[in-house]
């Protein structure tokens, strides 16, 4: 089906349209350009229940009038809509207050060598194909008579992306990305448990679906039969899933560099010292070969980069993109994103890349094994907040530890404890890392957290 | 355009063998400017346009859409949704038919007293200038302020193989404020938010205009708080903790579509008692003016008022078409989308815990120890379990029926049927409160609101 127009290349869209409107009245002028085939299938209760195919292509146009800035979008790539867009966006740039922050955008520069692999396959792939890919996943679940519900879907994305500006950028990449996840219900006489895994890559052979089968519905079975522990303070044990959102949040939002000179980061005013432990090194890297976040360049074309956020426990650099370092004089990053990464309706903010927790010595089992007493948490639905550095973090999916083992599944139980106490107290970083949506997370333990428990 | 998308729908059933065929078109236009400590940062212009054709045949849906609309791109992806779905439908193991319904025909508009396209963008520009102004010079100890006014503008026209031809106007204004104050190392955050389905009066009212001032009282009020204490108390909730509560924690659980998953502790508890008797929870798109309300669905079915819970007791959940076809009951109209890129789901509109019979008073009257918790940072459940987690704005220690201190970064959880049933009173101020909605990725407008309720035995998680 040609319903995306594949045929058009966005790159001599985007420069052809940038030529023609160069007469209008605005200094600057950047045309962002995107087409985004999603092929996808969901499995529901064990059932095949949908196959879908999605075709998204839109532009968006920032204008800067002075120091004044617009910006439209349309799901469209029609030129007349384009030209409306970038139409619409002059207008309202004529309207809003300067900001006398805003110097200029990205200039085109050279471009780091990053590798990344495009699955060729998820260009073409039919909904017939993700079928089977959940099937398989479906499957893997049926691992003991009390699964009741296996919830799968199989997502495959191709994206092709490009940017133009009249300081000199023209640039486009392809990115194909493949992801499968599992939600498992299980049930006994008295009561239900759940368990949910996921795994994202760039290619399809790398997503092991059997194991996200099996592993959401271990995980379920597993948390039949929880129990209400009691209040106190106890060491805990973070699974990857939870280090990413620890660190997602709680190092690399806080470390935003808009967050930080807008003054809602508990980060704020910290840079060069101590947040954490010597054990703590964490880096932000656009370049690592084949990371799900990998590109040459960011959202708003600048040149991505490694980043050194935390060095054994100091705080060496802030993230930016290019407003937020021109404002500060210092180097941009290249941290831009648009939304959940290249969206054309998103305006370009800052996020982090591939997100590198620098790995340790041992792994889960190992930090259950020491322990005389604990807590071990896979999953929380919960965040760190981001300005006070404080976080609470329901165990939704926990154990309670008892002389080296993982004794009973845990239910009620809130981790209390701030971040930089967080930080200080980590007594191990694993090595068994994983890619948790652009975060390369290992297992963690903390020495004491406050627990409250359900009785 | 209308004339093909009608009979697209029909060619499906007819020509192409899909039991049920279903296009959507949209077309929105919007406006957004955020301006963070006085400098308008952002504005954005918005035009969505693009098409959604669904296929259904015994048990399997075939999805596709794109954006953009060409005639030519139509009639293929009516072919592929199609092919989807007879290629799903022979492999899936849960087979079943939709209902036959009778085809919906309307065409609805949204009351709006200003149309927001005749205000001219720099007299919204100077709005949030003025709101940004205003709690700014609310306090010395006001560090950022972020104020936000957006509107959305259109139409959808939704068509099926029943015969259903329904068109509906969208029209939504939203006013919000987030600002932050720091003291002595320690930062909070206020956040204030005015919106509904309308035009640009809902920007103009009294309660906008005052947004950036309650936004910044309410962070430099917070500056004076202690961290929460742990343990189990008896909790008061503020109307805007329980719209949140009660939809998370139980509304989601009503959605028919997880009831089909297995995956809602409601499940086959129909008549059964769920919460104390003064606990009546309405789910009603139907109420004017809210920015969850809507006349007709996305599957083009008009809408009512639905009562989920009735002293106590389960009495219906919320449906799509196929959720109804497969509980055989009437569908509700239920069904909604984020935009014509997806598919539709059962979700909510405006939820609330309607009326008691007390006063605000009497619901802290008499109580000797507790907490009082206001406002919700964010909340989520397991809808299997029914295990809830909430984020509340603040919370007061509440001694002897009066307010006390003033505490901070407070967390409460249990399970939600052991929770409605330990309802004890539920006062006679209902509220509403508009905010957004995710589910399955997809993010729709609603409301949640109710009382003042009193509920025994909650587990409140804090810091120290």
């Amino acid at each position: 089906m040609n319903v995306n127009n594949n045929t058009i290349d966005l790159l001599d869209l985007g420069e052809k349209l940038l030529r023609k409107t160069e007469k209008q009245r605005c200094d600057q002028l950047e045309i962002f350009l995107s087409r985004e085939t999603m092929t996808s299938t969901e499995i529901e209760k064990g059932s095949v229940k949908k196959g879908e195919k999605l075709f998204d292509m839109g532009v968006s146009a920032r204008t800067v009038i002075g120091k004044s800035i617009g910006f439209a979008y349309a799901s469209s790539l029609n030129e007349e809509d384009i030209q409306g867009v970038i139409e619409e966006a002059a207008s309202l740039a004529r309207v809003m207050t300067p900001d006398p922050d805003f110097q200029s955008l990205p200039r085109g520069e050279s471009y780091p060598e990053v590798t990344k692999t495009i699955d060729e396959r998820i260009y073409t792939v039919d909904v017939e194909e993700t079928v089977d890919m959940a099937t398989r996943v479906s499957n893997a679940a049926q691992v003991d008579p009390r699964i009741y519900s296996i919830n799968v879907s199989v997502e495959l994305t191709s994206l092709d992306v490009a940017i133009v500006n009249n300081l000199g950028i023209s640039v486009d990449e392809k990115h194909s990305f493949a992801g499968a996840s599992a939600n498992v219900i299980s049930k006994n006489e008295s009561e239900m448990a759940s368990g949910f895994e996921f795994q994202e890559a760039r290619v399809i052979r790398q997503i092991d679906f059997d194991w996200i089968g099996r592993e959401a519905a271990e995980q379920s079975i597993r948390s039949l039969g929880a129990r209400k522990i009691s209040s106190g303070k106890l060491p805990v044990v973070f699974g990857p899933k939870v280090t990413a959102g620890i660190l997602s949040s709680g190092i690399a939002a806080a470390s935003n560099a808009e967050n930080i000179q807008r003054k809602r980061s508990y980060l704020t005013g910290k840079l060069g010292e101590a947040i954490g432990n010597s054990s703590l090194t964490v880096i932000d890297d656009g370049t690592l070969e084949n990371g799900l976040a990998t590109s040459s360049f960011d959202e708003e074309g600048a040149p991505t980069s490694k980043t050194t956020i935390v060095e054994k426990g100091i705080l060496k650099s802030h993230l930016h993109n290019s407003y937020t370092a021109r404002k500060e004089g210092v180097r941009n990053t290249g941290n831009a994103t648009r939304g959940g990464g290249w969206d054309y309706r998103a305006v370009p903010g800052i996020g982090h890349t591939n997100l590198i927790l620098n790995p340790g010595k041992g792994d889960l089992n190992e930090f259950v094994s020491e322990l005389k007493e604990g807590l071990l948490v896979l999953y929380t639905g919960d965040r760190p907040n981001l300005t006070t550095g404080e976080l609470s973090a329901q165990a939704t999916v926990g154990f309670k530890i008892e002389r080296g083992s993982v004794e009973y599944p845990v239910k009620q139980a809130m981790v209390g404890i701030s971040l930089l106490e967080l930080f200080k107290s980590v007594d191990a970083i694993g090595r068994d890392s994983r890619q948790i949506s652009g975060v390369i997370a290992p297992s963690m333990r903390v020495s004491e957290a406050a627990i409250s428990g359900g009785t | 355009m209308e004339d093909l998308i009608l009979k697209l729908a029909e060619r499906g059933v007819e020509k192409l063998g899909a039991e049920f065929v279903e296009v959507r078109f949209q077309k929105v236009k919007g406006t957004g400017i955020l301006a963070v400590d006085g400098v308008t940062k952002e504005a954005v212009g918005s035009f969505n346009i693009g098409f959604g054709i669904r296929a259904f045949k015994s048990g399997a849906w075939g999805f596709s859409a794109a954006t953009a609309f060409k005639e030519s791109f139509v009639e293929e992806a009516l072919e592929s949704a199609v092919k989807i779905a007879k290629r799903a439908s022979e492999i899936t193991k849960e087979r079943f038919k939709l209902a036959d319904l009778r085809g919906t025909k309307g065409i609805s508009g949204v009351p709006v007293k200003v149309n927001p396209r005749d205000i001219p963008i720099s007299d919204k520009v100077k709005f949030v200038l003025d709101l940004s102004s205003q709690a700014k010079s609310f306090s010395s100890k006001v560090v950022n302020t972020n104020i936000f006014l957006g509107e959305t503008e259109g139409y959808a026209i939704i068509a099926n193989s029943f015969g259903s031809h329904v068109r509906k106007k969208v029209s939504r204004v939203r006013v919000g404020a987030t600002v932050y104050a720091s003291e002595g190392g320690l930062r909070q955050r206020g956040t204030e938010v005015v919106g509904g389905t309308g035009g640009y009066e809902i920007a103009q009212s009294e309660a906008a205009h005052i947004l950036g001032k309650t936004a910044a009282e309410k962070a430099v009020r917070l500056l004076g708080a202690k961290p929460a204490p742990s343990g189990k108390f008896t909790v008061v909730l503020d109307p805007r903790l329980v719209g949140v509560f009660i939809h998370e924690a139980f509304g989601h659980a009503c959605e028919a579509d997880k009831v089909l998953a297995g995956a809602s502790l409601v499940e086959g508890k129909i008549g059964n008692r769920m919460g104390h008797s003064s606990v009546t929870i309405i789910d009603d798109p139907t109420i004017g003016g809210l920015y969850g309300s809507y006349s007709y669905d996305d599957e083009g079915i008009a809408s009512r008022r639905r009562v989920l819970v009735q002293n106590g007791v389960l009495k219906e959940y919320l449906h799509s078409i196929e959720t109804a076809s497969r509980m055989n009951v009437e569908p509700n109209g239920a069904a909604r989308t984020e935009d014509f890129m997806s598919t539709p789901l059962v979700r909510m509109s405006n939820t609330y815990i309607s009326a008691g019979g007390c006063k605000v008073d009497d619901v802290f009257d008499g109580l000797k120890r507790g907490v009082y918790a206001v406002g919700s940072e964010y909340g989520y459940v397991i809808p299997a379990t029914g295990q809830f987690t909430f984020k509340c704005e603040y919370a007061h220690i509440i001694k002897d029926g009066e307010l006390r201190e003033l505490v901070r970064d407070v967390a409460l959880s249990g399970l939600i049927v052991e929770t409605l049933k330990n309802v004890e009173a539920v006062a006679n101020d209902v509220k509403f409160e508009p905010g957004m909605c995710g589910k399955s990725g997809q993010s729709v407008p609603i409301s949640t609101g109710g009382p003042h309720i009193r509920v025994a035995k909650i587990v409140v998680g804090g810091m120290r």
